[in-house]
């Protein structure tokens, strides 16, 4: 976060500050088992989102190209993503805890961008196709989805616990119902697993495009970490999706894919990064460092 | 004047001594009639419900009917004895009277804190005596004041949100497991009292799709004719509940359990493993209760739910604080206004006599030579904004020894005021003769 430029910086921080005081309001709601502050997270959340698109605006006027190459980038698409499906969904969800967990699931989401927040880059000349603007986008969206339908599985999971376990008076009112969580979590699954097809079809219209270019060969693509992590998780949401089709796989067993794959998806984002070895960002140089040279 | 409550209910009194004293509407309608021609001037209403019958009156406090009075004669119109019933009645004069009234509205002094029941019944009460003209300025106010007072104890608290019963719980269990419970379909297997008590709770929440299966197609047939509902046979269960949302447990089998674990495993997995919610209320079980564990399938017997409606009776006691604060509020206002009620008619004849003690003294002012004086109208004009600033600071002071000292020190003061005006009244229009 302090490699960032100081107007990125003060941007990237008055995020962090609202996403903070979202999730202290949001735990106050669940204490005092009041939907008061819930009109408060709806402003902090759009708020956030503008200054997010601020921020992205201004990396792509210092790079001169959409800024898709750095996670930080991906990070700040992917709480996009999540704060726009959030402002349609509360406008039905107005039930404490839906409120309350995703204003927590943004600040996760806020915290691991500024683990990974570093100067803006720009790409190598030759992955600059049509492909890759495919590509990163619906990664992302295919992220920001099971980002949302792990908030559905792991709101599903606690309440089917509670109404199991016959502790259930706490739910009332302050939850939506088993069906509906099950059916957005279903939904934000089948979202992502959409988008991830997709970005694995361009991922692989890239390689076929410009593999030679690159100087990577197929098994330096197919024992690449992060790839090797998206593609797991692809392969779980298929069968998860076809055992579901086939045999009317339960919500509990689809909230539990749902959690595994979005561990995997994060980790394939940014545990990539810090632990293992990833030649997939094909960055060249940081912004700052470009402007230097120039 | 005051107001009076003669009464008897759950609290003070069994059933047998309750019913003796009990009234129906037609019965209430003739008590007032009788009460108002018995005891011209006042006012009346009366409150019969199965768990209290209680007497609502304002009387004048000399030359009125004493409370015991109106308590023998209430007792004695039913043709009870009234020594018999007398260590079961409750007498209670002005602020007890109220706070009881507003406490009673609100259900407070209900057997379930929180039922709306009786605050339509007392809605009915009020009614019919406004109908019978027994109520006046001081009973439309209270019952007013009542019904306001429920209003803001619903909507401040929580002693009316959670559900106190067995089937009401059921029903907000449906609504936490399925979105639409209107289009829901509830298969009721079994026809007993309970049965038909899910039913109607079911058809409350306007569920579209309610199905009766029971042993008997007689009873099974006669429920379903009685609510407009749908009746299958015995042996079409299984198919029904391969359609259904919420299974309601009313029948029990002869041993052992009517479903076993298997025997819903083999139908969840035939359903798609869509949830399942089943409400078992039969003592003994009959759902096995290992059924929890099989994948969506959401079981509760009837001790489950009967827990939380304890639970939620005590939830609702929690907020009984906060209701009886607001109940305070309320009393003391009404209070205040029924304490300086009848010193406003005082307040006017102070008002009058003071314009007539300005009216005689322009009288003497423009006489002779200032007969035809420029300045009448000036100078009236002027008295008047000072007799009104006068009148306004003996109203105040009036209003504040009501609060401090009591009415009754108020209209003594008043009095005394209205007294000395007319006396000087009087020697003015002596001295003009």
């Amino acid at each position: 976060m302090f490699d960032l430029l100081p107007v990125e910086r003060l941007l990237f921080f008055g995020i962090l500050l609202l996403s903070v005081i979202s999730s202290i309001l949001a735990h106050l709601q669940i204490v005092k088992s009041d939907v008061k502050f819930s009109r408060l997270l709806v402003v902090f959340t759009s708020v956030q989102i503008l200054l997010a698109g601020g921020l992205l605006a201004m990396r792509a006027v210092a790079v001169k190209a959409f800024p898709m190459s750095g996670v930080f980038e991906s990070m700040l698409i992917l709480m996009i993503f999540i704060g726009i499906s959030f402002l349609l969904l509360s406008a039905y969800l107005k039930q404490i805890w839906f409120v309350s967990v995703t204003a927590w699931m943004l600040l996760g989401v806020n915290i691991l961008a500024a683990v990974v927040a570093k100067p803006a880059s720009v790409l190598e000349e030759t992955v600059r196709t049509p492909w890759v603007v495919v590509h990163a986008l619906s990664m992302t969206m295919a992220g920001a989805m099971i980002v949302l339908a792990s908030t559905m599985a792991v709101l599903f999971l606690w309440s089917q616990k509670r109404l199991k376990s016959k502790r259930f008076v706490t739910l009332f009112g302050k939850m939506p119902t088993i069906e509906t969580l099950e059916k957005l979590n279903l939904l934000g699954l089948r979202l992502s697993f959409a988008a991830m097809t997709l970005g694995l079809i361009s991922g692989i219209g890239l390689i076929a495009a410009k593999s030679a270019g690159l100087g990577m060969t197929l098994a330096d693509w197919l024992s690449d970490s992060k790839i090797v992590l998206v593609a797991v998780s692809w392969m779980i949401l298929l069968v998860t999706l076809v055992l579901r089709r086939v045999l009317g796989f339960g919500g509990r067993k689809i909230a539990q894919s749902t959690l595994v794959v979005c561990f995997l998806i994060l980790f394939a984002f940014i545990g990539s990064k810090i632990f293992c070895k990833s030649d997939h960002d094909f960055e060249i140089k940081s912004s700052t460092q470009s402007r230097q040279v120039e | 004047m005051q107001i009076v409550l003669i009464g008897i209910n759950h609290k003070t009194a069994p059933v047998e001594v309750r019913e003796q004293l009990a009234f129906n509407t037609e019965l209430v309608s003739d008590a007032l009639g009788e009460l108002a021609q018995a005891f011209g001037g006042c006012e009346f209403a009366l409150l019969s419900t199965c768990n209290r019958v209680e007497c609502y009156a304002v009387v004048e406090k000399a030359g009125g009917p004493t409370p015991k009075e109106l308590a023998r004669w209430l007792v004695e119109f039913r043709s009870v004895d009234y020594e018999a019933v007398t260590e079961h009645l409750y007498i209670k004069i002005n602020e007890d009277a109220v706070t009881h009234l507003f406490t009673v509205c609100s259900s407070l002094d209900s057997m379930v804190i929180g039922e709306n029941q009786i605050t339509s019944q007392v809605k009915e009460c009020y009614k019919i005596s406004c109908q019978h003209e027994t109520t006046g300025k001081v009973l439309n106010r209270l019952f007013h004041d009542a019904f306001r007072t429920t209003k803001e104890i619903i909507t401040n608290t929580s002693i009316a949100n959670r559900r106190v019963s067995v089937a009401g719980v059921a029903v907000e269990l449906a609504r936490q497991l399925f979105t639409d419970i209107k289009s829901s379909k509830v298969v009721i297997a079994g026809a007993g009292q309970m049965g038909e008590l899910l039913v109607e709770h079911f058809l409350h929440e306007k569920c579209r799709d309610v199905t009766v299966v029971n042993r008997s197609r007689q009873r099974g047939c006669q429920l379903a004719e009685k609510h407009g509902v749908t009746n299958q046979p015995w042996e079409q269960l299984d198919k029904e509940i391969l359609e259904a949302n919420i299974l309601v447990g009313a029948a029990s089998a002869p041993e052992g359990y009517l479903f076993s674990k298997d025997r819903i495993k083999s139908l969840m997995s035939k359903r798609r493993n869509r949830s399942l919610l089943i409400v078992d209320i039969t003592v003994p079980r009959s759902f096995d209760p290992a059924i929890v564990k099989i994948e969506n399938v959401y079981l509760y017997s009837i001790d489950d739910l009967a827990q939380v409606a304890q639970d939620n009776i005590k939830l609702r006691e929690g907020d009984l604080e906060q209701a009886i604060e607001i109940i305070c509020q309320s009393v003391t206002a009404f209070m205040d206004w029924f304490v300086t009620r009848d010193i406003g008619p005082l307040m006017g004849q102070i008002r009058e006599s003071f314009e007539h003690i300005r009216e005689n003294e322009m009288e003497k002012f423009f006489v002779g030579p200032r007969q035809d004086a420029g300045c009448r109208e000036f100078l009236e004009s002027s008295m008047s904004r000072v007799v009104n600033k006068v009148c306004h600071c003996v109203i105040r002071h009036i209003d504040s020894l009501s609060k401090e000292h009591g009415a009754e020190e108020a209209e003594k003061f008043a009095r005394g005021i209205i007294e000395n005006a007319q006396q000087i009244i009087s020697e003015d229009t002596k001295k003009n003769q």
